[in-house]
């Protein structure tokens, strides 16, 4: 009977016919109040698990997550799904919002935090008072050291837990190795979690890298791609000025394709847009950096280009899981020149601080209390220091270590710092080391001569799936074998020109 | 060219008086109180807060343009002057830059804005039974207004997206077809989410500043005519309970004008507030500039006051340094300032 139940609510509250693969079984067991750790492959609908026990749980559904932009997408999502009972709480609210909010929280069923939120004791407290019955952990590979997005907030959960008196915890990853597995049970203080663990392979999707000079034939060679499928585009940089570049040369040249570039320094109504256009096929073409894709569910990406690389194997997984979750054939390409190497290598090197970084920042904030000035937000580190927003999570989650920062507060002694210097250096020096481990990985990946789909999903499963499609470049894959049917008509010849005529459609005034 | 035509007058108005990053403060709207006085003395506060998403990068991008194109000149001291080609330029363009109400309106466009953009996209939707769509502002206020506007009208959709075509005509007529054109692409509806700027700079060939800034002047249109014509009833409801005051003070200021309030003299104030004389000089002139009963004369008398203002007239200046270079060497910075705020009163 709860079989038949479960998939009349998914239905009645999200308008899906079926469940996919796992989510059942993690739902009844969430519902049934166990402890769960869910690895789903990207793009598998993980957040379902938790959505709809929210719907149907008597209380609150806690969900921490990793990524502002994506817990913002996800409540606009639900949003205009009429799931209206839902709030993403951090710390870039307004402050007059954020106390209308939390005077009101029990108003919600699904709450999202940042975990820098929920580091803040006056925010707990808040929580405390209301009827908590699930505690999510959204990509929760961000707990282990040994995920390629650690971020140490992450290790504090279990308090949280226990003072929310230890709500049945839900853990979701799409890119878990079994170390990492084993990290997230043990730091969460929950030895007792049930795992389903899905295989990450998906077998309608083919992989195909292609070594190019420079970056003059890696345009030539998407222009070429372009040219011949019409279809749902993603391209990846990991500059900003770079998607944007190749976005206006790739429109000349295409001007009847519609192509956009996407990066986290456009202001938000401008990636809506930009976002909504390419989800209704208004956009076919996105030149994109990581910023994009997180929350984003169109069926029908066909292409997942990256003309760079990301910095590790788990995130290309996540970025090129964005193609054919609609289950048709679709490819990821990766375009590489030598150069790449060292331009990746430097990303690395940027996205953990320098030692002289933190001893400018305690020099720093000393000069300023000597002279009784404001001191700086602790969040605003990286615009401070001028670096990258990871680098300052470094910064700042060491100094909370070591008692140099505590609730966003400085309690920085020079004394101090000095005694704690070299471990801190030592740490940073591993996490360099690490870093620039997974980075070589990657480019160890492209390079091989064996099969690209094997090597790629070895570390996480054993085995994998028959490819519904073609398997990869280095198992013969074939461009002209691939035929995508195309989803876009041609570009509408009568689109009216008259500002006048295109306001009356727009209002739909036309029949009058 | 618009973002440019509009640096150009804005250097040539300020004639090598300020520095380069104050034009750029006072596109931004930013609320410091040089920013404000400026915006008033050199007669450019129409360009007040006209263009807030500036970033310092386009801003010096296009400056740099400018200056290889013989516009605009940069002197010993890095300030910058016009060119006679700027000059010509200005002559011959002048009327394109017109249509701008940064200061007027510069507490209501954005919400007018918001509230506009959010109906169409509510009631275009609503009007085809669509109820889900995201919107395209997440503001609680602005998603408020509207959500009352629905309780309202909800079954008088279609009658209200008449009206609201008849009064978009009607305003639009009096713009340049391709701004209305621009304009009418943005919108957000139930049959297209609108054009972000990188497309209407594609699809009109013109940078994204001046597309920005070609949107923006509509707005400001929009507001000028529901606030001078009759015949605008919808136009009229968003822009309603808008406020036109003034910006509020800073907290820090409103903090000194307590202290102020109190009878607290300046040099109390300094060690109450343990902040520097400087900081605390700011504050007053911000005051000075807010409040009508400003007791101006307890920190200059009137032969002090009459000097500054001589020297104003007859330097045609508003430049602090020269005016100081021409009056008694006893007379300060603060007092130079505090006069030509009174001044300007």
């Amino acid at each position: 009977m709860r079989i038949i139940h479960l998939e009349e609510a998914l239905h009645q509250h999200f308008n899906y016919d079926f469940f996919r693969q796992g989510q059942k079984e993690i739902i009844s067991d969430v519902l049934r109040g166990e402890d769960v750790l869910g690895v789903l492959p990207t793009g598998s609908g993980k957040s379902i698990c938790y959505q709809l026990p929210a719907k149907l749980l008597d209380g609150i559904t806690l969900v921490v997550s990793p990524l502002i932009s994506l817990m913002v997408d996800q409540v606009k999502e639900l949003k205009a799904a009429s799931f209206k009972e839902v709030i993403a709480l951090n710390s870039f609210l307004p402050f007059q919002e954020q106390q209308r909010i939390l005077k009101n929280l029990d108003a919600y069923r699904l709450i999202y935090v940042s975990p820098e939120w929920l580091q803040k004791s006056a925010h707990l407290n808040y929580l405390k008072q209301l009827p908590v019955k699930l505690f999510v952990v959204d990509e929760a590979h961000c707990i282990s050291q040994w995920g390629h997005e650690f971020r140490p907030d992450y290790q504090r959960l279990h308090e949280a837990i226990a003072a929310l008196n230890h709500p049945r915890v839900l853990a979701l990853s799409a890119t878990a190795t079994p170390d990492v597995q084993r990290d997230i049970i043990q730091s969460l203080h929950k030895p007792d979690m049930k795992k389903h663990i899905y295989p990450m392979d998906r077998k309608n999707i083919a992989f195909c890298v292609e070594e190019a000079e420079n970056d003059q034939e890696k345009l030539e060679r998407i222009t070429e791609i372009i040219a011949s499928y019409a279809v749902p585009t993603l391209i990846y940089f990991t500059s900003r000025q770079a998607a944007e570049e190749v976005a206006l040369s790739l429109a000349a040249k295409h001007p009847e394709r519609n192509i956009a570039y996407y990066h986290g320094g456009m202001e938000a109504a401008e990636r809506l847009r930009v976002q909504q256009q390419f989800m209704s096929n208004h956009i076919d073409i996105i030149c994109c950096t990581s910023a994009f894709g997180m929350g984003i569910n169109k069926p029908d990406i066909r292409l997942v280009i990256h003309y760079h690389l990301p910095l590790q194997i788990e995130s290309y997984i996540q970025e090129v899981g964005r193609a054919g979750r609609d289950g048709k054939s679709s490819v990821g390409m990766i375009l590489y020149q030598k150069g790449d190497f060292r331009l990746s290598a430097n990303m690395v090197k940027n996205e953990l601080p320098a030692i002289e970084n933190i001893d400018h920042l305690v020099s720093t904030i000393v000069a300023l209390q000597r002279q009784h000035m404001d001191l700086p937000s602790p969040e605003q580190l990286h615009m401070l220091l001028d670096i990258n927003e990871g680098a300052a999570r470094f910064i700042q989650r060491q100094l909370q270590k070591h008692g140099l920062l505590r609730d966003n507060e400085w309690l920085i002694d020079e004394e101090k710092w000095k005694q704690v210097r070299v471990s801190v250096m030592n740490y940073l020096e591993k996490r360099q080391l690490y870093k620039n481990k997974k980075l070589n990985e990657l480019y160890q990946w492209i390079q091989t001569k064996n099969c690209l789909r094997k090597t790629l999903y070895h570390p996480f499963q054993n085995g994998f799936e028959k490819p519904s499609d073609q398997c990869c470049s280095n198992c013969g894959f074939d461009w002209s074998k691939w035929m995508p049917s195309s989803s876009f008509k041609t570009a509408e010849a009568s689109y009216p020109v008259n500002w006048r005529k295109k306001l009356q459609r727009i209002l739909h005034l036309e029949e009058v | 060219m618009l973002f440019q035509g509009i640096l150009i007058e804005c250097f040539q108005k300020i004639n090598q008086e300020r520095t380069t990053s104050s034009v750029y403060n006072l596109l931004i709207g930013k609320k410091a109180i040089q920013t404000i006085q400026d915006a008033r003395f050199y007669h450019i506060a129409d360009y007040y807060g006209i263009y807030p998403d500036l970033t310092k990068t386009d801003y010096y991008q296009q400056l740099q343009q400018l200056l290889e194109r013989n516009y605009l000149l940069a002197d010993d001291e890095q300030r910058l002057q016009i060119t006679k080609k700027g000059q010509e330029w200005l002559t011959a363009n002048k009327t394109t830059l017109a249509g701008f109400y940064g200061s007027t309106y510069k507490n209501m466009i954005e919400s007018f804005k918001q509230r506009f953009l959010l109906f169409i996209q509510t009631f275009t939707n609503i009007a085809k039974n669509e109820y889900r769509f995201i919107p395209i502002t997440d503001n609680h206020e602005i998603e408020q207004f509207v959500k009352g506007f629905y309780k309202q009208y909800k079954h008088r959709s279609m009658v209200l997206l008449q009206q609201l075509y008849k009064e978009l005509e009607h305003a639009l007529s009096m713009v340049s077809d391709l701004e209305a054109s621009m304009f009418v692409d943005r919108l957000t509806s139930f049959s297209s989410y609108g054009s972000s700027l990188q497309q209407l700079s594609q699809d009109y060939q013109q940078s994204i500043p001046d597309c920005y800034l070609t949107l923006q002047k509509v707005f400001y249109h929009l507001l000028y005519v529901q606030e001078y014509g009759e015949e605008y009833s919808m136009l009229k409801l968003f822009a309603k309970d808008l406020g036109t005051a003034d910006t509020p003070l800073s907290q820090t200021a409103q903090f000194t004008r307590r202290l102020l309030k109190k009878q607290h003299t300046f040099e109390e104030i300094i060690q109450i507030r343990r902040l520097k004389a400087n900081t605390i000089q700011d504050h007053f002139v911000e005051i000075a500039m807010h409040e009508e009963a400003f007791p101006f004369f307890d920190y200059l008398d009137s032969t002090i006051y009459e000097e500054i203002k001589e020297v104003v007239h007859k330097k045609q200046t508003y430049r602090l340094k020269e005016i100081k270079n021409n009056v008694h060497p006893d007379i300060s910075y603060f007092q130079i300032r505090l006069a030509l705020v009174l001044y300007n009163k």
